[in-house]
């Protein structure tokens, strides 16, 4: 069963750490997510890892605007966090997402879904060495 | 993937609300080309597609306002780079002041400025004794007095007049509506300030220059003029008064003469232009000639007798010392070979310059035993004279050498003690046997003086460290009597006997005395006093 585990009332995401061993962020719709709500979630992501590499599910189909500072902060290398899926739906999170992958250069490897289960199965797969 | 909320698949009337917020977005894609990235398009909560657009145009923004910075900032920065570059392309690092490249173009702008005949003098400034500064002091106190004569240089000229560092310790200055009376007036003003006292950590340093002055006007070729003030300058350092020298065409001659001569000098050997003459060694307590020095001489068709003060330095400056020196050895060998072949005395010593640049030779030593070998001269009958200063300046290199030299029996002297460095405890240190005292140590000093204590106290000391001692240009009995005096072993001057050829210096070794009067005993001469 998942269940939300490192995540607080005040926080405008839910993050919590998946029974297949993967961790999960989920933002609250429409959210403009600036710097310190970046820094926030890349802090609690680690603190659910329990000190180990995961891989990281991103939901991003209710995302809100995300600013130049919070991009730069996802994709800096952090702690805890391994390979990292982001998954999509909505046009707005498809052009955040894009432009997360393609300005950014991210320090872990990222891919973009708008498939969950094809995005676990990536992150199990990119994944495993994380995990050893 | 679904449809996206904002789209349909068949088209549809643009509603009012769609087209108000698509023109909003077109309105920042406008500010954007006009790349003004203040204004943000509104993103909705809905997150449809015309969100996407003003979302993915906000995103936009920002990365180009970054790059806009970050473009901003390299353009400044290497602007400042640039800058920085063109600086020292132009200007000297250590004083400010304008480099050659520099003084050279503000010369030609002057030129270029000046009309109605009016003349633009250059003044080429040198440090006089800087070397010694940098030598003794290190080069931190030499950069420092560069950098005190840049600003004083400054501070002497006229507003408008170019002060440039030229070379290491050259300066120049281009003064534009010169005269030969204002010229001279701000020469003497700058020869006045540099002449100052300055310190170096805290010690007093006097600082002197030569100038020489060259006057220039519309149409003159750079290159001559800067040549023509160092003419000047060169003129100015040759007449130690320290008076700037104004350049005339007769400043030429004596610089002409030396190229003459130094084109010369390199076919004098083949030539053989170049001979040896043997000035006598006395030993003081029995009169007795004890041995000579071999002294080169060079006398051509063009110039006649040239002064080895003249040629020597010429022979330095072109590398010719090697050749010269080798030439001297082998002469010198071969006539003392000749001598004992006739019956010289065999503990009568001959005496040869060498120069440093032999005892640089790492494989001198060996050579010197074969040519000792090959003329049949025992090597404690060879004496090897070097000067004081070239022990000194180059003394990791040559001390090997001559102490190699001295363990295979030559003698080594050291010459012209008490010009240069005069301190007793490089005697300690260098393998020396005979210490040949300077002329002017000898000469300066009268009866019962200071500098008499002094110069009886330095033989003593020179005598308790085993060595012997020669007095040098002894010219009459008075100076012979005053070596004597202060406790000499040795003279060699006019007094004891001249320069003379080969067969007279044979004559001398044979077994000369020399009386009080300077008048020689015991063997045929032929002075030429």
């Amino acid at each position: 069963m998942n269940v939300p585990r490192a995540s607080s009332a005040t926080e405008p995401f839910r993050v919590w750490l998946r029974d297949d061993g993967l961790v999960q962020i989920s933002w609250h719709p429409a959210t403009p997510i600036d710097r310190s709500a970046a820094e926030a979630a890349v802090r609690v992501i680690s603190e659910a890892g329990g000190g180990v590499t995961r891989g990281l599910l991103v939901d991003m189909r209710s995302t809100g605007t995300m600013d130049r500072a919070a991009r730069g902060v996802f994709a800096g290398s952090n702690p805890g966090i391994g390979s990292v899926a982001l998954w999509v739906e909505s046009p707005l999170s498809v052009v955040i997402a894009n432009f997360f992958l393609g300005l950014s250069k991210s320090a872990n490897a990222t891919r973009l879904f708008t498939d969950e289960d094809e995005a676990v199965a990536w992150l199990h797969r990119a994944s495993a060495p994380d995990r050893a | 993937m679904k449809p996206s909320p904002g789209c349909t698949e068949q088209a549809r009337p643009i509603v009012p609300e769609v087209r108000r917020r698509l023109f909003e977005i077109l309105d920042v894609i406008e500010g954007l080309a006009r790349l003004e990235f203040g204004a943000k398009a509104r993103v909705g909560p809905r997150g449809d597609v015309i969100d996407a657009m003003a979302a993915g145009v906000n995103m936009l923004g920002e990365e180009l306002s970054a790059f806009a910075d970050e473009v901003e900032s390299r353009t400044q920065a290497l602007t400042t780079a640039n800058e920085e570059l063109a600086h020292r392309a132009l200007f000297d690092s250590l004083t400010g002041l304008p480099n050659r490249y520099l003084v050279r173009r503000r010369l030609e702008e002057a030129l270029q400025a000046e009309a109605h005949g009016r003349k633009v003098a250059v003044l080429s400034i040198d440090l006089d004794g800087f070397k010694d500064v940098n030598d003794s002091l290190g080069h931190a106190a030499g950069d420092h007095v560069l950098a005190e004569v840049g600003a004083r240089l400054l501070g002497a000229v006229r507003p408008g007049d170019t002060v440039g560092r030229v070379g290491g310790d050259e300066f120049a200055v281009v003064m534009r509506g010169a005269s030969l009376r204002s010229t001279r007036s701000a020469a003497g003003r700058i020869a006045d300030r540099l002449n100052g006292p300055t310190e170096i950590d805290g010690r007093p340093l006097r600082i002197s220059a030569s100038i020489g002055i060259a006057f220039a006007e519309a149409g003159d070729d750079l290159e001559d003029v800067f040549r023509h003030a160092d003419v000047a300058l060169y003129a100015c350092k040759a007449a130690r008064t320290g008076a700037p020298q104004v350049y005339t065409e007769e400043l030429h001659e004596p610089i002409l003469h030396r190229q003459r001569l130094t084109a010369s000098l390199r076919g004098a050997l083949d030539r053989q232009e170049l001979s040896l003459v043997y000035q006598p060694i006395m030993e003081i307590g029995s009169r007795r000639i004890v041995g000579v020095e071999a002294l080169a001489r060079w006398t051509t068709p063009e110039f006649g007798n040239v002064s080895p003060a003249v040629f020597v330095p010429i022979a330095e400056q072109i590398g010719f010392m090697p050749q010269l020196g080798e030439w001297v050895l082998q002469k010198a060998l071969s006539d003392a070979r000749d001598w004992l072949g006739a019956g010289a005395p065999r503990e009568r010593h001959l005496a040869v310059n060498l120069s440093a640049v032999q005892l640089e030779d790492a494989q001198f030593p060996r050579h010197l035993r074969q040519l000792l070998a090959d003329a049949h001269v025992a090597p404690g009958q060879l004496v090897v004279e070097v000067t004081e200063s070239q022990l000194v300046e180059l003394m990791d290199e040559t001390v090997e050498a001559l102490k190699a030299i001295r363990e295979s029996g030559t003698r080594i002297a050291l010459d012209d003690f008490g010009t240069g460095y005069s301190s007793l405890s490089y005697l300690r240190a260098l393998p020396v046997d005979v210490v040949k005292i300077d002329r002017a140590f000898i000469s300066g000093i009268g009866s019962g003086s200071e500098e008499w204590a002094f110069a009886q106290a330095v033989v003593r000391l020179v005598q308790r460290l085993g060595l012997r001692t020669v007095a040098e240009g002894v010219e009459d009995a008075v100076q012979l009597a005053h070596a004597r005096a202060i406790g000499c072993d040795m003279a060699q001057g006019f007094f004891v006997g001249r320069p003379e050829s080969p067969a007279i210096g044979h004559e001398q070794l044979i077994g000369a005395t020399v009386d009080a009067d300077g008048r020689v005993y015991g063997a045929p001469r032929s002075r030429t006093a």
